[in-house]
């Protein structure tokens, strides 16, 4: 379950600026934070890495959004990066971890 | 993920982010990240990946990595982070981690204990010290290199030590060398800041080096004191990229171009009376090659016969060679011949992977020096590194065939005996001779001993050859049975290296070690181990320090110095040597705070001064020199040969290059003439090929892979085609096509309209992917000077898939 600290840009036209805010603030997932000098403080709560990249790419095509930037992000504790990944892994290897066991199991 | 954790995960992340929004606006700090009773670690790290050296910090609970935040504390990126720095601490989770020593029997491989390892290779390196070579890499540790360096050139007296950073800035090294007599560059990231222009000459920072590009494009909410206006960026290139996207002004040029460009600007710059003609006069000789074996030095040649050797290349003649327009030829010209504007170049792999790389290094540091852009924040010319520690690692250490420490030369008498006499050596144990630099080091592997491949035991550390050197098949795969080679590789994964390993080392990685890395403005850091390396995974400093003690055991008097004892002798606090070559005692001490301070006595040789180790655990790293000052402290310097900065510029001087060739004080300003590219497109391979990166992964995607979010974002590699070229071959979105030159061919999906947009004629190839090698289709010609191949150019053709293909 993603958690994420963000830094979005906003545009320096006003009517942008505030239409990108408006938005972003109702959005359920994102909680606003700080704002100066065009930059927003903001925190993405998502279930799934997909859906943090789902709303990562929304926010980024947002009109009135310039810029996004990462300060933090911070995963569950038994990893999200093990996930997905596993069994993916390079099937052109022979070395394969498994089957490397596998034969050596087998005195090979 | 229980409620206190994600709350603590929350407020972490919201203290994060309005640290770096209240930091980059100049105004107040914010609250510690400590916040809570969560029972997380933080500490710092530099990011594992380039060479901008952005610090992490990095949370750790339960002996995992969990969370990973911008440091707010760190000057290069002021607690931002791009997508891969942000997701780093993933790449010690995939779940294919080497984790046992795996010795190849037959087709297969099995597990063997390390004292069965370490001994394999030091009986193999006993039996024929002179046929052993080591290759290394830019993402060694400082430490790391230092022992391989010690190891081989020290201990084995062979210099056949080379790093993978040949094939990525060995051309700015020498391009460095050849005009200021030291290498690396002399401003620092702060001249991003304070420049009016800056210019990219065949370089994408926007998606490999994206959180110091940012540093330039969002300045104004960035709030960068005096400079709040934006840059005006022009990207110079030979395809629109990202980069190209977020400039002001995108200038295309032909493959080569570049060289032409900078000669037609010094043309113009002396013709229009725009060069500045005081900086001539007080800093600058002029320099060409010698007509037969030329050299870093070359030969003076007076401004009269420079200018004399530069008049032929006019606007016109220019614009013939890169394809630009006569009028912005002139425009650039007039943009450097303007002292009002500060202006930053900025180059990377376009300018260093070039048959030309010195030439063209060397002629854009002509066109700052012939135009004073020089010496003050934000008039620069600035190269780019790749990898996290390429400059701290290899150029700094001096891990390259021909180099020791401190910018030293093995052919050079005194620096050996230097050299010999820091280590504590018996007088002539260093080989006078260079060894075999990166691709002669592969030839000679890959061909057969009866034929003269005279390198029979490879180590590769820390780096994936057989995925990133150029022309696969000849300099790598040419391995594959041949009975008497032995290939050892060190690694985390399972790679297109480790496919021809005949053994496999597990190794440890970033914060599973201690560790120190030099990034690309000078800047020296470190870090200390937070986790433990997975199953058997140990640190690739313990292997080269366990292999130099087997060899001692089995009497090699190399691994012994003057007084008898180990060449990697470390005590403990009373005085008795700590065994560090079992791995059991290795993190007794701190081997990395030893072979520091041993390798820092180095540098002071070249000016490149490092403090001690223990104002580095303090500091978000220290640019180089690092000078003590009365009071005790330790004083970093930003811009390098400048009197209002650099303490080793002479008291009255503005600017003084105190490393001059010509031992006068001066830099040089080189004339080379344009050669044109070792291969063009023709007939049969009518389409120009570029490879390079992509903002996702990190060269060849061994960690980024891994990570799922990364992989799932650019899971594959793909040819960019022109739609016209597209059309006209016919070719669909997505299709699968072979793009092949005279040395190999590979299938790839096309991208019409992709991310980054080749001319007519023109494709473009990211080489991140061990499924999809494009280095089976480069081409390995490299620069005379540096040896360095060019990936950027070579003569290719796209295919469609014949029925037995796979065609539908």
């Amino acid at each position: 379950m993603p958690v994420s600290g963000l830094v979005v840009s906003l545009s320096d036209e006003p009517q942008l600026r505030a239409g990108a805010l408006s938005v972003i603030g109702r959005e359920s997932r994102i909680t606003m934070g700080i704002c100066e000098e065009n930059r927003l403080a903001i925190v993405v709560e998502t279930v799934s890495s997909e859906e943090d990249r789902q709303l990562w790419e929304w926010l980024g095509d947002l009109p009135g959004v310039t810029f996004i930037e990462v300060a933090f992000v911070g995963f569950d504790q038994h990893g999200e990066w093990l996930s997905e990944q596993a069994g993916k892994v390079p099937t052109a290897m022979p070395c394969e971890p498994a089957a490397v066991m596998k034969d050596s199991q087998n005195g090979r | 993920m229980d409620a206190d954790r994600r709350e603590f995960l929350r407020a972490a992340a919201m203290t994060a982010a309005s640290i770096a929004v209240t930091t980059r606006s100049r105004t107040a700090h914010g609250a510690p990240l400590e916040v809570g009773d969560s029972g997380i670690q933080w500490n710092k790290a530099p990011c594992r990946f380039c060479g901008t050296g952005c610090h992490v910090q990095v949370g750790v609970d339960q002996g995992r990595v969990v969370a990973i935040a911008g440091d707010k504390h760190a000057d290069v990126n002021k607690g931002l982070l791009c997508v891969k720095g942000y997701h780093v601490g993933g790449i010690l989770y995939g779940r294919d981690r080497l984790t046992k020593p795996l010795l190849r029997r037959g087709d297969g491989y099995v597990q063997i204990s390390w004292e069965e390892a370490i001994d394999t290779i030091a009986q193999r390196i006993m039996r024929a010290p002179e046929k052993f070579a080591f290759y290394g890499s830019g993402q060694w540790t400082i430490t790391e290199g230092y022992a391989a360096q010690k190891f081989m050139k020290g201990g084995l007296g062979n210099n056949h030590i080379d790093p993978n950073a040949r094939l990525c800035m060995a051309s700015a090294v020498t391009g460095f060398i050849a005009t200021y007599g030291v290498d690396e560059p002399a401003g620092c990231y702060e001249d991003l800041d304070a420049c009016d222009v800056l210019i990219t000459w065949g370089n994408n920072p926007a998606e490999n080096h994206p959180v110091l590009f940012s540093r330039v494009i969002d300045r104004p909410s960035h709030g960068v004191r005096g400079r709040a206006k934006p840059a005006r960026v022009i990207d110079i290139s030979t395809r629109r990229t990202r980069t190209s996207e977020l400039a002001t002004e995108f200038v295309q040029l032909k493959p080569h171009g570049d060289v032409a460009l900078a000669l037609g600007i010094m043309h113009l710059l002396i013709a229009n009376n725009g060069y500045d003609a005081d900086f001539v006069k007080n800093y600058c000789n002029f320099r060409a090659p010698q007509a037969t074996n030329p050299t870093l030095k070359g030969e003076a040649i007076s401004f009269d016969e420079f200018k004399q050797r530069i008049a032929k290349y006019t606007p016109k003649h220019v614009a013939e060679l890169s394809g630009l327009s006569p009028s912005k030829i002139r425009e650039l010209a007039d943009l450097f011949a303007d002292r009002t504007l500060r202006i930053t170049s900025l180059w990377c792999m376009g300018m260093n992977q070039h048959t030309m790389g010195t030439a063209v290094n060397s002629l854009v540091h002509g066109v700052h020096l012939l135009s004073g852009h020089f010496g003050k924040p934000g008039d620069a010319p600035t190269s780019l590194t790749g990898q996290p520690s390429a400059c701290g690692t290899v150029r700094e250490v001096g891990t390259l065939a021909h180099a020791l420490p401190g910018g030293r030369l093995v052919e050079n008498s005194e620096h050996r005996a230097q050299s010999e006499n820091l280590w504590n050596l018996p007088k002539g144990r260093i080989n006078p001779a260079p060894g075999y630099h990166t691709v002669k080091m592969f030839e000679q592997f890959t061909k057969p001993t009866e034929q003269g491949g005279d390198i029979d035991t490879l180590f590769v550390q820390v780096t994936n050859p057989g995925q990133s050197l150029p022309n696969l098949s000849e300099l790598f795969n040419d391995k594959q049975g041949l009975a008497d080679k032995f290939l050892i590789v060190a690694d985390v994964y399972p790679t297109a290296t480790t496919q021809l390993a005949d053994l496999i080392l597990p190794a440890a990685m970033w914060v599973e070690k201690n560790g120190m890395f030099g990034n690309s403005e000078r800047r020296t850091q470190q870090w200390f181990k937070m986790v433990e390396p997975p199953g058997e995974a140990r640190d690739d400093c313990w292997m080269t320090i366990a292999i130099a003690h087997r060899l001692l055991e089995l009497g090699h008097q190399g691994m012994k110095d003057k007084n008898g004892n180990f060449i990697f002798r470390v005590e403990d606090q009373d005085g008795k040597e700590v065994p560090i070559w079992q791995w059991e005692h290795y993190y007794d001490v701190n081997v990395d705070k030893a072979l520091f301070e041993q390798y820092r006595q180095f540098t002071t040789y070249k000016h490149k001064d490092l403090a001690p180790y223990e104002e580095y655990v303090k500091a978000r790293g220290l640019r180089w020199p690092v000078v003590k000052q009365p009071d005790g402290s330790w004083r970093e310097t930003k811009f390098r040969f400048a009197g209002f900065d650099d303490p080793f510029v002479s008291r009255d001087k503005e600017i003084e290059f105190y490393h001059s060739t010509t031992g006068d004080g001066r830099a040089q300003i080189w004339f080379h003439d344009y050669q044109p590219p070792p291969e063009t497109p023709d007939q049969e391979y009518p389409l120009w090929l570029c490879t390079g990166r992509v903002l996702e992964h990190w060269h060849t995607g061994s960690m980024t892979g891994r990570v799922s979010e990364l992989k799932r974002a650019m899971p594959t590699a793909y040819v960019e085609v022109h739609p016209e070229d597209a059309e006209a071959m016919n070719l669909r979105q997505g299709e699968y096509v072979v793009v092949e030159s005279r040395r190999g061919s590979i299938e790839l999906p096309v991208w019409i309209d992709g991310r980054g947009a080749p001319p007519r004629g023109y494709i473009f190839v990211p080489f991140f992917d061990e499924t999809k090698l494009i280095n089976l289709v480069t081409l390995d010609a490299t620069d005379p000077f540096s040896k360095q191949p060019d990936y950027k150019k070579c003569a290719a053709r796209i295919r469609r898939r014949t029925s037995a293909e796979g065609a539908e």
